[in-house]
C-alpha cells in the first residue's frame, strides 16, 4: 500500500511526462523512418511502461500527453492540434483504456506482491517467535527438572538424616525407661538426659534446616485453602501442654472470616512465634494472640512481656542463625532459624512480618496477609 | 493374652528399638523388613495392630496397607519420615488409622498403640451409645446431650459428629467425611465442612477455641478423641 501511494507522488507524474518526452525524442530522431501507426505504438509503449511502474494516475497523464504529442507532432498538419475526426477520438480512447487497464492490473499485481512480502515477513516473525518460545519452553523444563531434582534431593537428604535420628531417639527413650525401672547411678541419668536433650536439639535443627531449604529452593509453595484462623490456633495450642497453653490468651472476633492460606504453613508460623513468646516471657505473664481482618488483610499479633527486641535488632531477628544478644547467664535454647522460616512462609503468602515494641514492656510480632484469594493462585480444594 | 504387634520397617535399628519398647510394655512383637514378608506374617500369626513404614523396598507401604485392609479392620499405625499432608492423606485413604512421623517420641507412639488397641478391643462393633466427658451420644434415639441437656444439632452436624464418633481415635480425612455425609459429589467442599465443624464445636466443646474432643489435623482431616 505504501508503495502504491508513493507512485502517485508528483515524481510519478513527472516520470510519466518524461516517458512521453523520451518517446517523442525517439520519434524525432527516427523521423521519416516511422509511419503514424508505428509512432502510436511507441507512445502506447510509454503509456504501458508508466502504468506498470507508476500506476493508473500517471498512466492517464501519459495517455493524454501521448495523444497530444502524437496529434501535435505527427498528424497533418503537424505542429497543430485537431480533434475533429473520429480516429483522433479513437486514439485518445485507446490510450486512455490501455492506461486504465494496465494501471489497474499493475496496481493489483503490486498489491499482491506487497501482500506476499508482508506474509513472508509475518512468517519469518512467527518463526522467530516460535524459536523464542521453544527456547523458553526448554528453559522452563530445565528449571522444572532442576526443581524436581532439588525436591528429590531434599527428600533423600531428609530421609537419610531423619532415619538415624529416629533410631537414636527411640533407643535413648528405651534406655531411659529401662533405667527408670531398674535404677542406675546419678551420673548415668545425667549422661542420658544430656544425650536426649542434644539429640532433640539436633533433630529440631535438621527439621528447621530442611524446612528452610525447601522454602528457599521453592519446593515448599503454599497450597491455599479457606481456613478458619481460630481452628489453626486451636490446633497449635493443642500441641502445648495444658499449663503452657493456659498462658496463651486469644483475642479473635467470633465473626472472623475464613482466609485463603496454607494451614500447615500458617500453623508453623504461629507455632514458632508462640514458642518464642512463651520462651522469652516470664512464666507469670500471659502471651496474647490477636487476629483481625481489616481492609482486605488478615493481621495477627503475638504479644509477649519478654525483654523486647532493641530497635537495631528488629530486622536482624528474621535473619538465619540470628541469636539474641546474651542477657544474663541464661541462654534460651533454639535453632536461630524459627523467625527466618516465619518470614519465608509469610512472604510466600504475599504477606509481611515484623517486630514492634509493646507498650508496657515486651515485644509484639506481627504478620499480615491478603484475606482475599490472590489472583492467579491455584484453587485447590484438597490438600494435595 | 498379650496383644501382638506387627512391626514393618526396613531399618534394622528402628525394628530393634520398637521391638524392645513394645516388649517392655508387655506386647508380643513380630517384625518384618519388607511388605511381602509382612503379609506372610500377617496371615501366619495374625497381629492385633500393625506399625507400618511407608518407604519399603519392593511392595510399598501403601500397597501393604491396602492388602491388610482387604484382610482385616485391625488398627494400622503409619510410622514414616514422609510426613507431608499429601503422604498422610494417601495413607489414611489406603486404610491406615493413624500417622506418626519420624523421628518420633516413643512415649507418644506407645500411647497411640494403647489407644488403638483399647478402641479395637472394646468396640469391635460400632456402639449404640457413647459417653465422652459430659457429652452423651445416643445413636438409636439420634439424641446428643451435654450435662443432661439436649444439644440441638442440625441434621448435617449430627451426621458429621456421628461419623467422627464412630471412628473415634482414628484420623479421618476431609474426603472421607464429605463422601460419607454429603455423598461422592461433594468430596471437594472442605470449606463448608469447616463451617459445620466450627458450629459443632460451639455446641459440644467446653471451650471451642481449645477443642478437647473434636481435633483438627491440619491439611488432613479430623480426629475425635475419647478421653482416657
Amino acid at each position: 500500500m505504501e508503495k502504491a501511494r508513493q507512485r502517485r507522488s508528483p515524481l510519478a507524474y513527472a516520470l510519466a511526462a518524461g516517458y512521453v518526452g523520451a518517446g517523442t525524442l525517439a520519434l524525432y530522431l527516427l523521423r521519416g523512418e516511422l509511419d503514424r501507426p508505428h509512432a502510436a505504438l511507441l507512445y502506447l509503449l510509454a503509456v504501458v511502461v508508466t502504468a506498470t511502474t507508476a500506476g493508473s494516475g500517471p498512466a492517464i497523464l501519459a495517455a493524454v500527453l501521448s495523444f497530444l504529442a502524437w496529434n501535435f507532432f505527427l498528424l497533418e498538419p503537424v505542429f497543430a492540434f485537431h480533434l475533429s475526426q473520429a480516429r483522433d477520438w479513437l486514439t485518445l480512447s485507446v490510450f486512455l483504456i490501455v492506461a486504465l487497464v494496465v494501471g489497474e492490473l499493475a496496481g493489483k499485481a503490486r498489491e499482491r506482491a506487497a501482500e506476499a512480502e508482508a506474509r513472508l515477513r509475518e512468517i519469518s516473525r512467527l518463526n522467530e517467535e516460535r524459536q523464542r518460545l521453544t527456547e523458553e519452553a526448554a528453559k522452563v523444563s530445565e528449571l522444572r527438572a532442576a526443581d524436581e531434582f532439588k525436591t528429590a534431593l531434599l527428600s533423600a537428604v531428609s530421609h537419610d538424616l531423619k532415619t538415624p535420628l529416629a533410631s537414636i531417639m527411640a533407643s535413648i527413650s528405651n534406655l531411659q525407661r529401662q533405667r527408670a525401672l531398674r535404677g542406675g547411678s546419678a551420673d548415668e541419668q545425667e549422661t542420658l538426659a544430656a544425650i536426649d536433650q542434644e539429640t532433640k536439639r539436633l533433630s529440631a535443627l535438621v527439621s528447621d534446616l530442611l524446612d528452610l531449604s525447601r522454602l528457599e529452593s521453592g519446593a515448599w509453595k503454599p497450597v491455599r485453602e479457606w481456613y478458619d484462623l481460630a481452628d489453626i490456633l486451636g490446633t497449635v495450642l493443642g500441641r502445648l501442654d495444658d499449663a503452657t497453653a493456659a498462658r496463651v490468651r486469644l483475642d479473635l472476633p467470633d465473626d472472623l472470616p475464613m482466609v485463603p492460606v496454607d494451614g500447615v504453613q500458617i500453623a508453623q508460623v504461629l507455632w514458632n512465634l508462640l514458642d518464642n513468646a512463651l520462651k522469652y516471657s516470664p512464666a507469670a505473664e500471659p502471651v496474647t494472640v490477636t487476629g483481625r481482618v481489616e481492609e482486605g488483610r488478615l493481621r495477627v499479633e503475638v504479644a509477649d512481656r519478654g525483654p523486647g527486641v532493641p530497635v537495631e535488632e528488629r530486622e536482624r531477628v528474621f535473619q538465619r542463625f540470628y541469636r539474641p544478644s546474651q542477657r544474663g547467664d541464661e541462654k534460651v535454647p533454639g535453632t536461630g532459624l524459627g523467625l527466618a522460616i516465619c518470614r519465608g512462609l509469610v512472604e510466600a503468602h504475599g504477606g509481611r512480618i515484623w517486630a514492634e515494641s509493646r507498650e508496657g514492656g515486651g515485644s509484639r510480632f506481627v504478620f499480615d496477609l491478603p484475606s482475599a484469594w490472590p489472583e492467579g493462585a491455584a484453587r485447590e480444594g484438597k490438600a494435595a | 493374652m498379650s496383644a501382638r504387634v506387627l512391626v514393618v520397617d526396613d531399618e534394622r535399628q528402628i525394628r530393634r528399638a520398637l521391638k524392645e519398647a513394645l516388649v517392655d510394655e508387655g506386647y508380643s512383637v513380630v517384625a518384618a523388613e519388607s511388605g511381602e514378608e509382612a503379609l506372610r506374617l500377617f496371615d501366619l500369626v495374625p497381629p492385633d495392630l500393625t506399625i507400618l513404614d511407608l518407604g519399603l523396598p519392593g511392595m510399598t507401604g501403601l500397597e501393604v496397607c491396602r492388602a491388610i485392609r482387604e484382610r482385616s479392620r485391625l488398627p494400622i499405625l503409619i510410622l514414616s519420615v514422609r510426613a507431608t499432608e499429601r503422604d498422610k492423606v494417601a495413607a489414611l485413604d489406603s486404610g491406615a488409622d493413624d500417622y506418626l512421623s519420624k523421628p518420633f517420641g516413643m512415649e507418644e507412639l506407645l500411647a497411640r498403640v494403647r489407644a488403638h488397641l483399647r478402641r479395637w478391643r472394646e468396640t469391635p462393633e460400632p456402639e449404640r451409645q457413647v459417653q465422652v466427658g459430659d457429652l452423651r451420644l445416643d445413636f438409636d434415639a439420634r439424641v446428643v446431650t451435654l450435662r443432661g441437656e439436649e444439644v440441638k444439632l442440625t441434621r448435617t452436624e449430627y451426621e458429621v459428629l456421628r461419623y467422627l464418633v464412630s471412628n473415634a481415635g482414628r484420623v479421618v480425612t476431609h474426603g472421607m467425611i464429605l463422601q460419607h455425609v454429603w455423598g461422592p459429589a461433594y468430596e471437594e467442599d472442605v470449606q463448608s465442612l469447616r463451617v459445620h465443624v466450627a458450629h459443632l464445636r460451639r455446641k459440644i466443646e467446653p471451650d471451642p477455641a481449645r477443642p478437647r474432643y473434636l481435633l483438627t489435623e491440619i491439611g488432613v482431616g479430623y480426629r475425635f478423641v475419647l478421653p482416657g
